[in-house]
Protein backbone atom coordinates (compact mmCIF):
# COMPACT_ATOMS: atom_id res chain seq x y z
CA UNK A 1 0.00 0.00 0.00
CA UNK A 2 3.20 2.62 1.32
CA UNK A 3 4.71 1.57 -2.24
CA UNK A 4 1.74 2.40 -3.99
CA UNK A 5 1.13 5.32 -2.31
CA UNK A 6 4.64 6.38 -3.32
CA UNK A 7 4.79 5.45 -7.39
CA UNK A 8 1.39 7.84 -7.38
CA UNK A 9 3.21 10.50 -5.52
CA UNK A 10 6.48 9.80 -7.79
CA UNK A 11 4.41 10.44 -10.78
CA UNK A 12 2.28 13.54 -9.94
CA UNK A 13 6.03 14.74 -8.87
CA UNK A 14 7.43 14.01 -12.93
CA UNK A 15 3.96 15.53 -14.20
CA UNK A 16 4.17 18.54 -12.22
CA UNK A 17 8.04 18.57 -12.96
CA UNK A 18 7.26 18.29 -17.25
CA UNK A 19 4.33 20.97 -16.78
CA UNK A 20 6.48 23.44 -15.12
CA UNK A 21 9.51 23.21 -17.77
CA UNK A 22 6.80 23.73 -20.39
CA UNK A 23 5.42 26.51 -19.05
CA UNK A 24 8.62 28.47 -18.52
CA UNK A 25 9.67 27.35 -22.17
CA UNK A 26 12.30 25.12 -21.41
CA UNK A 27 11.91 22.10 -23.41
CA UNK A 28 10.51 18.59 -22.07
CA UNK A 29 12.59 15.32 -23.30
CA UNK A 30 10.43 13.18 -25.24
CA UNK A 31 12.42 9.87 -25.54
CA UNK A 32 14.17 7.55 -23.08
CA UNK A 33 17.68 8.85 -23.56
CA UNK A 34 16.35 12.60 -23.03
CA UNK A 35 14.31 11.74 -19.80
CA UNK A 36 17.69 9.36 -18.92
CA UNK A 37 20.35 12.74 -19.60
CA UNK A 38 17.50 15.07 -18.12
CA UNK A 39 17.49 13.00 -14.78
CA UNK A 40 21.04 12.96 -14.88
CA UNK A 41 21.44 17.02 -15.11
CA UNK A 42 19.19 17.21 -12.39
CA UNK A 43 21.48 14.74 -10.11
CA UNK A 44 24.52 17.14 -10.61
CA UNK A 45 22.15 20.09 -9.77
CA UNK A 46 21.48 18.59 -6.52
CA UNK A 47 24.89 18.35 -5.88
CA UNK A 48 25.84 21.76 -6.73
CA UNK A 49 23.10 23.00 -4.95
CA UNK A 50 24.08 21.43 -1.79
CA UNK A 51 27.44 22.64 -2.36
CA UNK A 52 26.26 25.91 -2.36
CA UNK A 53 24.32 25.70 0.30
CA UNK A 54 27.17 23.98 2.77
CA UNK A 55 30.00 26.43 1.56
CA UNK A 56 27.11 29.43 2.84
CA UNK A 57 26.42 27.70 6.00
CA UNK A 58 22.63 27.09 5.17
CA UNK A 59 22.75 23.21 5.32
CA UNK A 60 24.98 21.34 8.08
CA UNK A 61 27.13 18.39 6.76
CA UNK A 62 25.03 15.65 7.25
CA UNK A 63 22.52 17.29 4.70
CA UNK A 64 25.48 17.90 2.45
CA UNK A 65 26.23 14.06 2.42
CA UNK A 66 22.49 13.19 2.14
CA UNK A 67 22.15 15.01 -0.45
CA UNK A 68 25.32 13.37 -1.96
CA UNK A 69 24.13 10.15 -1.04
CA UNK A 70 20.79 11.02 -3.09
CA UNK A 71 22.73 11.77 -6.21
CA UNK A 72 24.78 9.04 -6.54
CA UNK A 73 22.24 6.42 -5.73
CA UNK A 74 20.14 8.14 -8.65
CA UNK A 75 23.13 7.45 -11.13
CA UNK A 76 23.34 4.15 -9.98
CA UNK A 77 19.27 4.33 -10.70
CA UNK A 78 19.92 5.55 -14.09
CA UNK A 79 22.39 3.13 -15.02
CA UNK A 80 19.86 0.26 -14.19
CA UNK A 81 17.28 1.75 -16.55
CA UNK A 82 19.98 2.27 -19.23
CA UNK A 83 20.60 -1.41 -19.01
CA UNK A 84 17.30 -2.15 -19.12
CA UNK A 85 16.44 0.31 -22.26
CA UNK A 86 19.82 -1.71 -24.05
CA UNK A 87 18.08 -4.69 -23.64
CA UNK A 88 15.31 -4.03 -25.57
CA UNK A 89 16.48 -1.53 -28.23
CA UNK A 90 20.11 -2.72 -28.37
CA UNK A 91 20.62 -1.65 -31.86
CA UNK A 92 19.31 1.72 -31.32
CA UNK A 93 20.67 2.85 -27.94
CA UNK A 94 23.41 5.07 -29.97
CA UNK A 95 21.41 6.69 -32.20
CA UNK A 96 17.37 6.03 -30.69
CA UNK A 97 15.37 5.80 -34.22
CA UNK A 98 11.53 6.74 -33.55
CA UNK A 99 10.58 3.38 -32.44
CA UNK A 100 7.74 3.59 -30.19
CA UNK A 101 8.85 0.30 -28.37
CA UNK A 102 12.22 2.14 -27.53
CA UNK A 103 10.91 5.95 -27.03
CA UNK A 104 9.76 4.55 -23.79
CA UNK A 105 10.74 0.80 -22.79
CA UNK A 106 8.03 -0.26 -19.62
CA UNK A 107 10.54 -1.06 -17.18
CA UNK A 108 13.49 1.60 -17.92
CA UNK A 109 11.05 4.42 -18.04
CA UNK A 110 9.52 3.63 -14.13
CA UNK A 111 12.91 3.40 -13.36
CA UNK A 112 13.84 6.64 -14.51
CA UNK A 113 10.55 8.18 -13.66
CA UNK A 114 11.71 6.72 -10.21
CA UNK A 115 14.72 8.34 -10.25
CA UNK A 116 14.07 11.64 -11.25
CA UNK A 117 10.55 11.65 -8.37
CA UNK A 118 13.41 10.91 -5.48
CA UNK A 119 16.16 13.95 -7.21
CA UNK A 120 12.83 16.28 -7.01
CA UNK A 121 12.25 15.34 -3.16
CA UNK A 122 15.68 15.69 -2.51
CA UNK A 123 16.00 19.41 -4.15
CA UNK A 124 12.80 19.82 -2.08
CA UNK A 125 14.67 19.03 1.07
CA UNK A 126 17.60 21.33 0.20
CA UNK A 127 14.68 24.10 -0.35
CA UNK A 128 13.46 24.06 3.02
CA UNK A 129 16.90 24.40 4.07
CA UNK A 130 17.56 27.72 1.95
CA UNK A 131 17.89 30.86 4.49
CA UNK A 132 14.50 32.82 5.17
CA UNK B 1 18.21 38.57 4.95
CA UNK B 2 21.38 39.74 4.25
CA UNK B 3 22.54 40.13 0.75
CA UNK B 4 25.32 36.82 1.04
CA UNK B 5 21.93 34.68 1.87
CA UNK B 6 19.96 36.36 -0.66
CA UNK B 7 22.70 35.43 -3.51
CA UNK B 8 22.88 32.08 -2.19
CA UNK B 9 18.99 31.72 -2.07
CA UNK B 10 18.94 32.88 -6.03
CA UNK B 11 21.99 30.83 -7.16
CA UNK B 12 20.09 27.59 -5.22
CA UNK B 13 17.05 28.43 -7.73
CA UNK B 14 19.20 28.83 -10.42
CA UNK B 15 20.74 25.76 -9.91
CA UNK B 16 17.56 23.96 -9.64
CA UNK B 17 16.27 25.16 -13.35
CA UNK B 18 19.77 24.50 -14.19
CA UNK B 19 19.42 21.10 -14.69
CA UNK B 20 16.34 22.01 -17.66
CA UNK B 21 17.71 24.85 -19.13
CA UNK B 22 21.33 22.67 -19.97
CA UNK B 23 19.16 20.13 -21.54
CA UNK B 24 16.85 22.67 -23.70
CA UNK B 25 20.07 24.46 -24.95
CA UNK B 26 21.51 20.98 -25.16
CA UNK B 27 18.38 19.79 -27.82
CA UNK B 28 18.92 22.96 -29.36
CA UNK B 29 22.60 22.20 -30.18
CA UNK B 30 21.85 18.74 -31.54
CA UNK B 31 18.58 19.94 -33.67
CA UNK B 32 20.95 22.36 -35.20
CA UNK B 33 23.84 19.92 -36.47
CA UNK B 34 20.67 17.58 -37.39
CA UNK B 35 21.12 14.75 -34.82
CA UNK B 36 19.55 13.36 -31.57
CA UNK B 37 20.67 13.15 -28.20
CA UNK B 38 22.28 9.93 -27.55
CA UNK B 39 24.05 7.71 -25.07
CA UNK B 40 27.44 9.41 -25.45
CA UNK B 41 25.72 13.10 -24.07
CA UNK B 42 24.49 10.71 -21.40
CA UNK B 43 28.20 9.90 -20.62
CA UNK B 44 29.50 13.48 -20.91
CA UNK B 45 26.32 14.35 -18.32
CA UNK B 46 27.99 11.64 -16.50
CA UNK B 47 31.27 13.36 -16.24
CA UNK B 48 30.14 16.74 -15.44
CA UNK B 49 28.39 15.26 -12.65
CA UNK B 50 31.58 13.26 -11.58
CA UNK B 51 33.03 16.35 -11.56
CA UNK B 52 30.18 18.09 -9.21
CA UNK B 53 30.17 15.36 -6.69
CA UNK B 54 34.22 15.73 -5.77
CA UNK B 55 33.43 19.51 -5.56
CA UNK B 56 30.71 18.68 -3.09
CA UNK B 57 33.42 15.90 -1.64
CA UNK B 58 36.11 19.05 -1.19
CA UNK B 59 33.11 21.02 0.32
CA UNK B 60 31.93 17.95 3.05
CA UNK B 61 35.80 17.47 3.69
CA UNK B 62 36.27 21.47 4.36
CA UNK B 63 33.37 21.63 7.00
CA UNK B 64 35.01 19.16 8.95
CA UNK B 65 32.96 15.77 7.18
Amino acid sequence: MQSFSLRYALIALFVMATAACASLGLYTPQTFIERAVAAQLTATSVRTSATKLLNSGAITVADAKNAQTAASNANEGIDIAVAAYKAVCPALHTTELPDPACAAPPGADAKLTAVVGILQLTQSYLKTKEPK
Amino acid sequence: MSIALADTVLTTVLDLLAAAAKLTALKASKDAAGLPITLEDLKDARAADDVAAAELDKAIAAHGG
